[in-house]
């Protein structure tokens, strides 16, 4: 049954199978403990002779490499976050200058890294749950459409997306003889650059945040009327952003040079293309086993009670389907933060990549690889955790 | 479903709506990829002002994608290398009964592919650095797996031991992998292996990247015996004990094949991972298909065509993971139908 549940997403992704194996796994072990029990003297020494040669192992390879080290006069140097890091970023989004420190070199590469995963997160959800919904269609061929497309995109390495996006980009005039197409988004060899609302006046964004605040407020308490109320603060605010004008930043250009509107580098803009576009044909997987898993009977009494089919979606299925898709959905979540870790390959600088300019400078390997696991490793946990906040509030009735 | 009749015309006419645009995109492709393509002289200007796709650029860069920089004269030996690989395929394929002879046929075979690319001492050497193409991706999913699946199997019983310390020293290994990126593993490995050597050892690089995905990887097969040992009922165990069976022999008869038979299938999906996770070698410097891809785009002759490369590359990425989860949907048909 778990065999094939590892091949299948909508048996995979049954919620409560982690849970169930952890305990299986441990009355397994005391099962077999019990049958063939263990003399406390026997499992002392095993444990102990195990024991003894990972020490042995781990010390014989720190001496080879203290040895290697001190011939190639690479010294363990505790300060080493602190000296100057001599070398250029490419990406920053915090100030950074050469004189900075090896330090603030690898914050900027942890804030590219949490920018692309956010960036990617957000394109493999959206993305994902679209590609889903499309996979669930009642239409035979639209289901073998969109679950070829899945087969497709699931079975190319990122790698190869991101370097068929970035060198397709590259391929673009540069700034200089770019011309925005009819959305106003300027595609060039060095980035794209979108167009965003700039200046927006004081009194526009109070009454913008107010009604954003009151909708949510709505959503939250759960009050009838809910999509009126929002269509009638919605319509008011655009009315006001109008009067008070508020004006958009389109990207044009000036000499070689691109002013205004949002610049997204060609690095990050196929870094976040590839990981989200590549993590949406998985998403749209769970999504399907998800819905799937939520028995058809639930649907058909929904039906018979005279809800219409909106409301089955809303509020049966949907509440459902979320709790099961949360444990697969926070997994993919975590691919997707390591996965950014393959902009590299384009030059994006991430943490791996100025990690990996700091491991060339100094060969401090220690520091850097322990730097490397900590850092993914609170990624993990804060989406982890993040989530496990989230759910409680996301799988309510909508 | 019931509903079907009653949806409004809008409802009814979206297919048709989705089905026209697939079809306009269809075309758009088929024109690119067919009609307006190139695929005649190896000559960069042939394809010069074309619209279309530039195939004769991937025709000239054939035997770059396929060998890499292997030696022109003998390149009969990474085709055979990719033969065996396909009949390696086959036999896994078809054969979804007789295990045992299964697996003596894919050693043979799976060894004899390195002994042939390397020459053996009996052919002419050719050394590591030169291998490449599909061949040498064939050569790193088989060796990835060589290491990762014996190492998963380990790993996988040592997280079911009754030891404690070798239980949580199993799944530490096991949760620390999976929280890290591979392309980390694999340039730390490359800056690591050579320092944790004596003075003068060295180890080839294609050897890096096999221990590298491979031990990557053996985290991820671990999960996957995992959960084929938990297939393996508690009353198994118990009538093994009743009949007076040691437990390292119960491990060996009992359990181990019915566990490992039942893991086939996600042990076959987590080596369509190996075969993904093979890309990311170009990052440390092997030519394997993605890397003779990334010469052949960086050819300045031919300067202005990376998509056609790489649509090719994707192409033949997809059709090895598609046979591939087929192969092991087969294979979990069997496993359910057994028992």
């Amino acid at each position: 049954m778990t065999a094939v549940a590892e091949t299948s997403p909508e048996l995979a992704a049954r919620p409560s199978k982690r849970v169930r194996s952890g305990r299986r796994a441990r009355t397994a072990v005391r099962e077999l403990d019990a049958l063939w029990p263990t003399s406390a003297r026997r499992a002392f020494v095993s444990q102990a002779l195990f024991v003894a040669v990972l020490v042995v192992v781990v010390s014989l390879a720190t001496g080879t490499l203290l040895t290697n080290l001190a011939r190639l006069g690479i010294r363990h140097d505790p300060g080493l976050l602190s000296q100057p890091a001599g070398f250029d970023i490419g990406e920053t989004p915090i100030a950074y200058t050469q004189s900075d420190s090896y330090g603030r070199a690898l914050l900027v590469g942890l804030v590219n890294t949490v920018r692309a995963a956010v960036a990617s997160i957000f394109v493999a959800t959206t993305l994902g749950v679209a590609w889903g919904i499309w996979r669930l269609s009642r239409d035979r061929l639209m289901r073998r459409m969109s679950g070829g497309l899945v087969d497709i995109v699931r079975g190319a390495p990122v790698l190869i997306i991101m370097f068929a996006i970035y060198g397709v980009l590259a391929q673009l005039p540069g700034p200089r003889g770019a011309s925005p197409d009819r959305l106003g988004i300027l595609w060039t060899s060095r980035g794209v650059y979108l167009p965003e609302i700039a200046d927006v006046p004081p009194w526009s964004a109070a009454m913008l945040s107010a009604s954003v605040a009151v909708l949510v407020i709505l959503a939250w308490r759960r009050l009838p009327r809910f999509w009126m109320l929002a269509a009638l603060l919605a319509s008011l605010s655009l009315l006001l952003c109008g009067a008070t004008g508020v004006s958009l930043s389109v990207p044009r250009r000036v000499g070689f040079q691109v002013e205004g509107g949002y610049a997204l580098s060609a690095e990050f803009f196929a870094v976040v293309a590839a990981v989200g576009v590549s993590a949406s044909a998985f998403m749209a997987e769970l999504v399907r086993g998800a819905v799937e898993g939520v028995s058809l009977g639930q649907t058909e009494a929904a039906l018979s009670l005279g809800l219409r089919r909106w409301q089955v979606l809303r509020l049966i299925v949907a509440p459902q389907a979320f709790r099961v898709l949360l444990p697969p959905a926070t997994s993919l979540y975590l691919d997707i933060v390591k996965g950014t870790a393959l902009g590299v390959a384009v030059g994006y600088a991430d943490l791996v990549s100025v990690g990996a300019t700091i491991l060339g400078q100094t060969s401090q390997v220690l520091v850097i690889v322990s730097l490397f696991a900590a850092a993914y490793l609170a990624l993990n946990l804060s989406i982890v955790f993040g989530l496990r906040l989230l759910a409680p509030y996301l799988s309510r009735h909508a | 479903m019931p509903e079907r009749k009653r949806g409004s015309w809008a409802k009814r006419a979206a297919p048709w709506t989705i089905g026209l645009i697939a079809l306009g995109v269809g075309v758009i492709v088929l024109r690119w990829a067919v009609f307006d393509a190139t695929f005649g002289p190896l000559d960069p200007r042939a394809c010069e002002g074309g619209t279309g796709a530039c195939w004769a650029l991937v025709r000239e860069k054939s035997s770059l994608l396929l060998f890499g920089l292997y030696p022109p004269g003998e390149l009969w030996r990474p085709t055979a290398v990719i033969a065996l690989a396909a009949l390696l395929t086959a036999l896994w394929w078809r054969t979804v009964s007789r295990v045992r002879p299964l697996l003596a046929a894919t050693f043979v075979i799976a060894a004899a592919m390195p002994l042939l690319m390397s020459g053996a001492g009996v052919l002419s050497p050719v050394s590591t650095d030169r291998w490449g193409g599909l061949a040498l991706t064939v050569l790193l999913i088989l060796g990835a797996a060589a290491v990762g699946i014996p190492a998963g199997i380990l790993l996988a019983l040592g997280r079911q031991s009754t030891l404690p310390i070798v239980r949580s020293a199993a799944s530490a290994y096991v949760e620390t992998v999976r929280a890290l990126p591979l392309v980390a593993i694999l340039i730390a490995i490359s800056f690591l292996l050579p320092l944790l050597l004596p003075n003068g050892w060295t180890v080839d690089k294609l050897l890096r990247a096999v221990l590298g995905i491979g031990l990557f990887n053996a985290a991820y097969y671990a999960e996957a015996v995992r959960g084929g040992l938990l297939t393996v009922s508690l009353e198994q165990y118990r009538a093994a004990a009743a009949l007076g069976m040691s437990r390292s022999l119960t491990l060996r008869t009992v359990v181990l094949p019915q566990a490992l038979r039942r893991s086939i299938p996600a042990i076959v999906n987590t080596t369509v991972g190996v075969l993904k996770d093979t890309s990311l070698v170009v990052l440390i410097g092997l030519v394997d298909l993605v890397g003779g891809g990334r010469a052949a785009v960086a050819d300045l002759r031919w300067r202005g065509h990376p998509l056609e490369i790489y649509v090719v590359l994707a192409t033949a990425f997809v059709a090895i993971a598609i046979v591939f989860s087929r192969l092991g949907r087969n294979w979990e048909f069997t496993s359910e139908g057994r028992h």
